[in-house]
C-alpha cells in the first residue's frame, strides 16, 4: 500500500493504482466529477494510464450549490 | 402579433430564457428544483468543491434529470492560476467549454480582481474556453476583458449577496453600448424590479442567485424575477418614450366642448 494526499487527507491505496482504480476504490460514478494530481488536472481519457505515486496529492472534485 | 423573445447566444448555447439561475444559497435541492422549474430558466451555475461522501453527487444527479445546461464556477478563486486550473476541472466535470469565471481580490467585498481576471481570461480563452467573465461594472476593464477573448463579459450591479440593485446604471449603459459581445448583469440584484431594469438597460440577460435561493419563498420569487426579466428585455425592444420636462397631454386638444363656468 503507498499513502497519497486525498482531498487534504491521507488515504491508503495500493501500488500501482490508476485514477480509474481509485475511482472505483471510493465507489464513485465517473460523471461529473474531476480530479487533479498535484495540481494537474487529469483528463478522463487517461485515468486508466495515470498510476498513483506515494504522498500524490489527489484534488478530487464535485459540483455543488455556486452562484 | 405576439411579442416573442428571441433566443440570446450565450458561449456554445442559445437560451431563450435570459434569466441565468445561480444555485448558491439555496436551503436544498428540493428548492433549487422548485426554482428552476418556477423560474423556466435554462441555465444555472454551480461551483466545483471536495467530494464529500455524505453529499454524494446529489446535485449533479438532480440537474441531469432536468432540462437545463450547467455553468461551472470558479467561485473561491484569487488568483488566475486557481482559476485556471478550477475551469479546467469544470470542463472535466461537466464536459462543457463553458466557464463563468470568478477571480475575486477580497473575501469581504468578493469584488473582482480585474489584472487577475484578465490574465485568466486570456490563458483560458487560448485554451478554448468560452468565457463568461464576472466584473467590476467598470466600461474600461469591460472592453479590455472582451479583447482579451471573453465570449460573455457580466458586470456586476453591487457586490455579491447584497441585493443592492444596480448602483451605478449609467456605467451599465456604457457597458452595453460599446460591447460587441453578450453583457449579463450578474450579482446585486435584490428583487424583481432590479431585473427588469437591468433588462431595459440593455443587458442580454440576467445572472441571480441569493435574490431567488435565499427569499423567504424561494419559487414565488423564481417566478417573479423571470417574468421582470421577460418585462425588462421586452419594455427595451419597446422602446421607452423619451423623458419630458413638461406634461404632455395624451387626449386630444381638437374637439374640445365649451361649458360655462
Amino acid at each position: 500500500m503507498i499513502e497519497i494526499i486525498l482531498n487534504g487527507s491521507a488515504y491508503q491505496v495500493p501500488e500501482l493504482t490508476t485514477i480509474d482504480g481509485l475511482v472505483e476504490q471510493i465507489g464513485l460514478q465517473k460523471k461529473g466529477v474531476a480530479i487533479a494530481v498535484n495540481s494537474e488536472v487529469i483528463p478522463k481519457s487517461n485515468w486508466t494510464e495515470k498510476s498513483l505515486l506515494s504522498q500524490d496529492k489527489v484534488e478530487l472534485l464535485t459540483i455543488t450549490q455556486g452562484g | 402579433m405576439e411579442a416573442t423573445l428571441e433566443p440570446v447566444k450565450l458561449g456554445s448555447l442559445s437560451l431563450t430564457s435570459r434569466l441565468i439561475l445561480g444555485t448558491g444559497g439555496a436551503p436544498s435541492n428540493q428548492i433549487i428544483k422548485e426554482i428552476i422549474v418556477a423560474s423556466k430558466a435554462q441555465l444555472v451555475t454551480v461551483a466545483l468543491r471536495r467530494y464529500e461522501p455524505r453529499a454524494a453527487n446529489s446535485l449533479y444527479d438532480l440537474l441531469r434529470t432536468m432540462e437545463v445546461s450547467i455553468l461551472p464556477n470558479t467561485a473561491g478563486c484569487f488568483t488566475a492560476k486557481e482559476a485556471v486550473v478550477t475551469a479546467k476541472m469544470g470542463r472535466e466535470a461537466l464536459e462543457t467549454n463553458n466557464i463563468k469565471l470568478e477571480v475575486l481580490a477580497s473575501d469581504k467585498n468578493l469584488l473582482p480582481d480585474p489584472y487577475e481576471l484578465l490574465d485568466a481570461t486570456e490563458l483560458l480563452a487560448m485554451d478554448g474556453f468560452n468565457v463568461f467573465a464576472y466584473t467590476n461594472d467598470d466600461p474600461v476593464v469591460a472592453r479590455t476583458l472582451e479583447q482579451a477573448g471573453a465570449a460573455v463579459v457580466m458586470p456586476l450591479g453591487a457586490p455579491i449577496g447584497t441585493g443592492l440593485g444596480i448602483r451605478n446604471p449609467h456605467n451599465i449603459e456604457m457597458i452595453v453600448a460599446q460591447a460587441s459581445v453578450p453583457i449579463v448583469l450578474d450579482a446585486g440584484i435584490g428583487s424583481a424590479s432590479d431585473a427588469a431594469i437591468a433588462m431595459e438597460l440593455g443587458c442580454d440577460a440576467v445572472l441571480v442567485a441569493s435574490a431567488i435561493t435565499r427569499a423567504k419563498e424561494p419559487h414565488k420569487m423564481a417566478r417573479a424575477i423571470a417574468l421582470a426579466t421577460e418585462a425588462g428585455y421586452l419594455s427595451r425592444r419597446g422602446g421607452r418614450i423619451p423623458k419630458r420636462e413638461w406634461a404632455l397631454a395624451s387626449s386630444p386638444n381638437d374637439g374640445l366642448a365649451e361649458f360655462d363656468g
